[in-house]
């Protein structure tokens, strides 16, 4: 079988979707209730964030070549000590990808289908995900290639159609309780993107060097979308409102009005988001079905996809309880969760990977 | 093999033609509510729905007897709670998306409406863009009960003539429940809406021969602006107060108004502002201490002149552009120091420029705002061009005294 392969331009797409799904909906909400009319520079402060990361797994990627993630693991670890670090990225993202489940069902079923029971709504959605990992990445590439333009499309239109209600008075004053809180948002957000995911993928794409730069520019691409709409909810909302609303995206959505005719555009940023939502939970998918490969040495996957979408909805069943629940979780614990994977075993890899190539390079000079 | 694949094609067919949405609701199973009035009560609160008699909306000819809205009414703890109550008298189920505006009666208003304003911007149904009005000197339910001629829905009536009324008139306020949500949050400002009153005999609102006279005996009227502090009604504005809270508001776009003519201090010259910008700026004293200034752009047209001045002269042009700034910046004035005096409201949004402008000495007044209000500065600064005068030169009165 040929080796799977997919093109810079379709790597710059995933990592775009990945960087925007779910966060599209609500991030400003977190940002402006603990950044307040600064929400906007917290957001700029996470997009400089994830790109340093981005640096920091380009780097890791440099000293080991088309390798993911898991088999650069078990060469720096070591085979036993790498495989559990694996599979301690693969229970975090199965978490991730359970708890954007649960995520999806609650909010299509409480803001848009009342009535619809949840695990519908869920479960059609998962099999959407299965039948795009059975048929393999290179489909979900090409599905994001046609999703891509119609995001940005959305994208613009609603930003436009928002523009004629901003209120430049609400992001006043700048800085009021220093630069303290804004940080401390900032940080937080960032660790909601997991770029990493990307390193899965990364060795699949044809060629290096326009791969890395795909890597960085679709998360400059994702974070920027971001900012904009933060900045938008607070210039169009006004703190109160963004930081009380459970989707304050929706909200933004829903208060378009142009002359009382162009209404109730809500519709588009739902699609938008449930496009993005599609990729990210999907790569996600991919990810574990490869870990899993790496880690118990499979020849191929395929019989695993329907265990761990049950998977998925047993975690995305238990970790959403209520919206409270896991927004006290997220708050609290998730973000220190994330920075392990995110920020802390990389830097560990390139730590040793910086002394093996040291080490190496003296025992060349030895010889 | 073969026909398994079949089957599968056959289902998707099907599945291009027959689904349907899973919570569906037709039309002729939704009772559409086009208001809401909210009243308290001794067990919690009264909710009147005017709900669209849709039969009867979409009939060509007029027909006698049923009227085009019917409202149920009902008591509950909570908002929802009678909501389901009015399900024992109405046969259809409440559709509350197409809520076109909310009522609030004025004991309620007084006693503090943040569990109403909680219902509504949590329940997902309803959307935000519905108005909010307060019930002068009435229950809400007393508002809901009037029919109106020309729209057959009352509450689109009202909504209409809010949205006409604000662009043409001054003295109209326009708040929708996220203006409302946002100036009820900030620390250094008050919240403000507009006040609606039944003027006529209500007995005979209730019926639809209220609609067969050409003057009717019911009416419904846009009432000045309410007061509040943060959720609690304290008082009602005048209509020339309310004309100085959309002036400082910024919410001017069309209004009518008046200047004495010269040496005659009851003749006037009618005035038409058709163009009206507020910033609001704040200084500090060499004290520290804040001074407000709102600066008022105007662009006027003279519309009714009732003297004989001479325009063919712009010295008198430049007489009533004067007039006219002294009148704006005066009344104004006079009117925000009242309602400081008076309520210590900010509804005029002044600690929020403070706020803006010099965080740190905000921090000092930010618990202590409406009192510290009361003591503030406010300098009114009106800038007016007349632009227009009309198709005639000369004022008639003018003409016939020199024949």
């Amino acid at each position: 079988m040929k080796k799977t392969e997919i093109a810079a331009r379709q790597f710059f797409i995933l990592t775009f979707g990945l960087t925007v799904g779910t966060s599209v909906l609500v991030t400003p909400s977190g940002l402006a209730y603990v950044a307040r009319e600064d929400a906007w520079i917290a957001s700029l402060i996470s997009l400089a964030i994830n790109l340093l990361m981005v640096l920091l797994y380009i780097i890791i990627m440099r000293l080991y070549p088309g390798k993911t993630l898991f088999e650069i693991n078990e060469l720096v670890f070591g085979r036993w000590i790498g495989k559990v670090i694996t599979l301690l990225y693969l229970f975090y993202f199965l978490i991730l990808a359970g708890t954007l489940i649960g995520n999806l069902g609650f909010f299509l079923t409480s803001e848009i289908l009342q009535e619809t029971p949840i695990q519908a709504v869920q479960l059609l959605f998962l099999a959407a995900a299965v039948m795009c990992a059975r048929l393999g990445i290179v489909i979900l590439a090409r599905v994001g290639e046609l999703m891509f333009p119609w995001i940005i499309f959305f994208f613009v239109l609603l930003a436009l159609a928002l523009v004629p209600q901003i209120d430049w008075n609400h992001i006043r004053p700048v800085l009021e309780d220093g630069w303290a809180p804004v940080l401390k948002a900032g940080i937080h957000t960032s660790m909601f993107q997991e770029l990493i995911v990307m390193m899965v993928l990364a060795p699949m794409v044809m060629k290096r060097k326009p791969g890395e730069t795909a890597y960085w520019s679709g998360s400059l691409l994702g974070n920027g979308l971001l900012s904009t709409l933060v900045l938008l909810s607070v210039l169009i909302l006004g703190i109160e409102q963004t930081a009380n609303s459970t989707f304050p995206a929706f909200v933004l959505a829903k208060t378009i009005n142009i002359g009382n005719f162009i209404q109730r555009l809500e519709g588009i940023l739902v699609t938008l988001w449930v496009m993005t939502f599609f990729i990210k939970t999907t790569l996600l998918f991919f990810s574990i079905l490869s870990g899993i490969k790496t880690v118990f040495h499979l020849k191929s996957y395929h019989s695993l996809v329907y265990p761990i979408a049950v998977l998925f909805i047993v975690v995305a069943w238990n970790t959403y309880l209520n919206s409270v629940y896991v927004a006290d979780i997220i708050q609290k614990v998730w973000a220190g969760y994330s920075m392990i994977h995110l920020l802390f075993i990389p830097v560990l890899l390139l730590a040793a990977g910086f002394i093996r190539t040291k080490l190496a390079g003296k025992q060349d000079k030895n010889i | 093999m073969f026909i398994f694949r079949k089957a599968i094609w056959l289902l998707l067919i099907l599945l291009l033609i027959l689904p349907g949405c899973w919570s569906r609701k037709e039309l002729n199973e939704l009772a559409v509510v086009a208001a809401l009035g909210v009243d308290t009560h001794k067990s919690g609160f009264l909710v009147t729905a005017q709900v669209i008699n849709s039969s009867e909306i979409g009939k060509q000819r007029s027909s006698v007897g049923a009227t085009p809205v019917v409202t149920y009414q009902a008591v509950g703890i909570t908002i929802p709670d009678a909501l389901q109550r009015v399900l024992s008298q109405a046969p259809r189920q409440l559709y509350l998306s197409h809520l076109r505006v909310l009522v609030l009666g004025e004991a309620l208003a007084r006693s503090g409406i943040s569990d109403v304003l909680d219902y509504v911007s949590r329940s997902p149904d309803l959307r935000t863009d519905f108005f909010m009005l307060v019930a002068q000197h009435s229950k809400a339910r007393d508002v809901l009960n009037v029919l109106t001629s020309f729209e057959p829905i009352p509450a689109n009536s009202l909504f209409s003539s809010i949205l006409v009324s604000h662009k043409n008139w001054a003295a109209t306020g326009m708040v929708t429940l996220q203006q409302y949500i946002t100036e009820l949050e900030r620390a250094g400002s008050n919240p403000i809406l507009s006040g609606v009153r039944v003027i006529g005999s209500q007995a005979v609102g209730y019926s639809s021969s209220n609609l067969k006279k050409i003057n009717p005996d019911a009416q419904l009227q846009h009432a000045g602006i309410a007061v509040f502090k943060k959720d609690k009604l304290v008082g009602w504005l005048e209509e020339s107060k309310s004309k100085t809270v959309n002036y400082i508001l910024n919410e001017v776009s069309t209004t009518i108004g008046y200047v004495p003519c010269p040496g005659s201090e009851n003749e006037v010259v009618g005035i038409e502002i058709f163009n009206s910008d507020t910033k609001m700026d704040v200084k500090l004293d060499q004290r520290g201490i804040p001074q407000f200034t709102a600066y008022i752009h105007v662009e006027a047209n003279l519309n009714a002149v009732q003297c004989a001045i001479d325009l063919s002269k712009s010295k008198n042009i430049d007489y009533i552009q004067n007039q006219l700034k002294e009148k704006l910046e005066v009344v104004i004035g006079n009117n925000i120091r009242d309602v400081q005096t008076k309520y210590g409201a900010d509804i005029f949004g002044f600690g929020e420029v403070l706020h803006r402008e010099y965080p740190k000495v905000w921090a000092k007044y930010r618990n202590n705002w409406d009192t510290h209000f009361k003591t503030m500065s406010v300098q009114i600064k009106a800038f007016v061009a007349v632009r227009h005068i009309g198709s005639i030169i000369q004022p008639v009165r003018r003409e016939i005294h020199q024949r």
